[in-house]
């Protein structure tokens, strides 16, 4: 089953044209490594899907929900970090858990400390926010994403900052969700970090997809990402 | 209504657990009794003394009595006025004596150079035949705190979204299953209650510390275009927190409007701030230059052209023109509240 179909969406930022003729679709069990250089429309497609950015032109789809007109079903499908970690500085990591779970249906005081265990922040989640380093925010901010049982997950860099253990953990919770019947859309400048568990890579260059292989069937990463985003896309 | 509940609870847990917010309440708490009491004084004692002699000079020159006597000659017209007027629209002989005894006390003192007595001491302005009163110190405190409670309201409305743009928090509200719609409605209605609460909390200490002075209450009696109107003290508090809250309403939602739609912290403070600023300079100017010549315009009805002053100058109890005044400042604020939709719904975030 397709959790998320992307047909023909166009986003415009002005006259600046941020994503063109975007066609995707992600299926249950997939991770999805979403490369491309600054500004090529990762996280303006993320944005779209989560409902951040209204759409130019073209359908977007979670779930078999219209991300648009049904918002309130299609975004209970989807989790998602997306750009830097945002966080009420004042309040602690516990109280920014809550606060998410005001918003979204059915999130039990057990699931945000489920959250919080996946990421490993038991220890520190009643200090203010404001005292986290970038790898402890960035792990809250995962673990906002997973409350409220998503069924595709719109990660950007999210291992970035992020200590080898807390980022295992991390890693290892996004293979499970996905084996658990989600997916999840990685973006990432760290080749290797893609590499090592996305089962499926998309190249996007200047807003437009000119890449979509399987990863099994990519050899070396970053040969490919670096002949496709300055030649062209001739490895297509 | 369950995702706007949501939203509103989202709020509430937000707004209360911000150490700004809990700071903006004890610097509320703290300017209290000075802001409010120094306010009163003042107001009251110009209101109700201008001009007066100084009662620390007991003898003046004839020089400065020539001075003081161009100084006092339009408040001794104006009184002059002011009996015929009382006497023609038949106020009660409490309102004559008041001017009366003005005015006797300004000639007194510029034909003798010496204060008959010392009228400007506090038990003067708690005297109910001065046509204020013990009672009336509710009223009062509303009165000058209206100006934090305005503050308050509109760092509330700038805080509710511009503030969440700041952080990037609102990703994650918009991002959640509830619709744009509905955030704003929240919001809104969060607003709305906080704001309530607040001038209800200023209303049971204002009403608390009046009870200091005695809660009988007695008469005051508020002068209008064409009459005068006896009415009570706590009859005036509630429209006083009423009309308090009308206007905390307008200013805080014209605050998150401006924060929607120029998503700027600063802007959203600036511009109601401003607004407000300016509106009381344009109508004090208006005011003061024809209290200083003619006294020809009404106060209150000039002030009925007016967003928030139009509250803020009613003295009349609850009657048509407060009515519709409450009206057009919800109107107003309903319009805000649907530009606020109309610029979100499409807004990147």
């Amino acid at each position: 089953m397709n959790l998320l179909e992307l047909k023909d969406v166009w986003k415009l930022y002005g006259e600046k044209t941020a994503l063109s003729e975007v066609t995707l679709s992600i299926e249950e069990g997939e991770i999805v490594g979403l490369l491309g250089l600054n500004g090529a429309g990762k996280s303006t497609l993320m944005k779209i899907v989560a409902g951040l950015a209204p759409l130019s032109r073209g359908s977007a789809r979670v779930g078999g929900f219209d991300v648009e007109q049904e918002h309130g079903r299609a975004a209970r499908l989807v989790g998602a970090m997306i750009e830097t970690p945002a966080f009420h500085q004042e309040l602690t990591g516990w109280q920014n858990m809550i606060l998410t779970g005001l918003v979204i249906p059915d999130v039990s005081k057990k699931d945000m400390l489920a959250a919080i265990e996946t990421v490993g922040l038991e220890d520190q989640f009643g200090f203010a926010v404001k005292k986290y380093s970038v790898g402890m925010k960035q792990r809250l901010h995962f673990a906002r994403a997973i409350l409220g049982h998503p069924r595709l997950l719109l990660l950007d860099e999210p291992l970035s900052g992020i200590d080898p253990i807390a980022a295992k953990r991390i890693r290892d919770a996004i293979i499970a969700f996905a084996a658990s019947g989600g997916a999840a859309v990685v973006s990432s400048h760290v080749l290797a970090e893609i590499e090592h568990f996305c089962t499926r890579i998309v190249i996007i260059d200047r807003g437009q997809i000119v890449l979509d292989r399987p990863r099994a069937e990519v050899e070396n990463l970053e040969a490919l990402f670096l002949d496709v985003v300055t030649g062209g896309g001739k490895a297509q | 209504m369950k995702d706007i509940l949501s939203v509103f609870r989202y709020e509430r847990y937000r707004t209360t657990r911000n150490i700004v917010r809990m700071l903006s309440v004890v610097l509320v708490l703290m300017t209290f009794f000075g802001f409010s009491w120094g306010l009163y004084d003042m107001y009251y004692r110009d209101f109700y003394s201008t001009p007066r002699p100084d009662p620390a000079i007991t003898e003046i020159s004839p020089e400065q009595r020539a001075d003081l006597a161009e100084e006092y000659a339009d408040r001794i017209a104006a009184l002059d006025q002011l009996v015929l007027q009382a006497e023609m629209v038949g106020a009660p002989d409490r309102v004559l004596k008041v001017y009366e005894r003005e005015r006797a006390e300004l000639r007194f003192y510029l034909e003798t150079g010496t204060v008959e007595y010392d009228f400007l001491q506090a038990d003067d302005i708690l005297d109910p035949t001065q046509g204020v009163n013990g009672g009336s110190f509710a009223f009062s405190i509303l009165v000058a705190l209206r100006y934090l409670l305005y503050v308050y309201a509109i760092f509330l409305g700038a805080s509710s979204f511009s503030a969440e743009h700041r952080s990037g928090t609102m990703r994650t509200l918009v991002a959640s299953p509830i619709s744009r719609r509905d955030i704003i409605l929240g919001k809104f209605l969060y607003l709305a209650f906080e704001t309530a609460a607040t001038v209800f909390l200023a209303a049971a200490v204002a009403v608390g510390v009046s009870a200091l002075y005695g809660i009988e209450a007695p008469p005051i009696l508020a002068r209008t275009a064409t009459s005068f109107r006896e009415t009570t003290a706590f009859a005036l508090v509630l429209v006083r927190f009423f009309s308090t809250w009308v206007g905390m309403v307008f200013l805080a939602a014209l605050a998150a409007t401006v924060g929607i739609v120029l998503r700027s912290s600063v802007a959203g403070l600036a511009i109601p701030a401003g607004f407000l600023m300016v509106s009381y300079g344009i109508f004090a100017s208006i005011v003061m230059g024809d209290y200083s010549f003619n006294r020809t315009i009404d106060p209150e009805r000039l002030a009925s052209g007016f967003p928030v002053i139009a509250l803020d100058l009613h003295l009349q109890g609850w009657n048509l023109d407060f009515t519709v005044a409450v009206l057009l400042h919800l109107a107003m604020a309903a319009g805000l509240l649907w530009i606020s939709h109309i610029a979100f719904r499409r807004q990147n975030i």
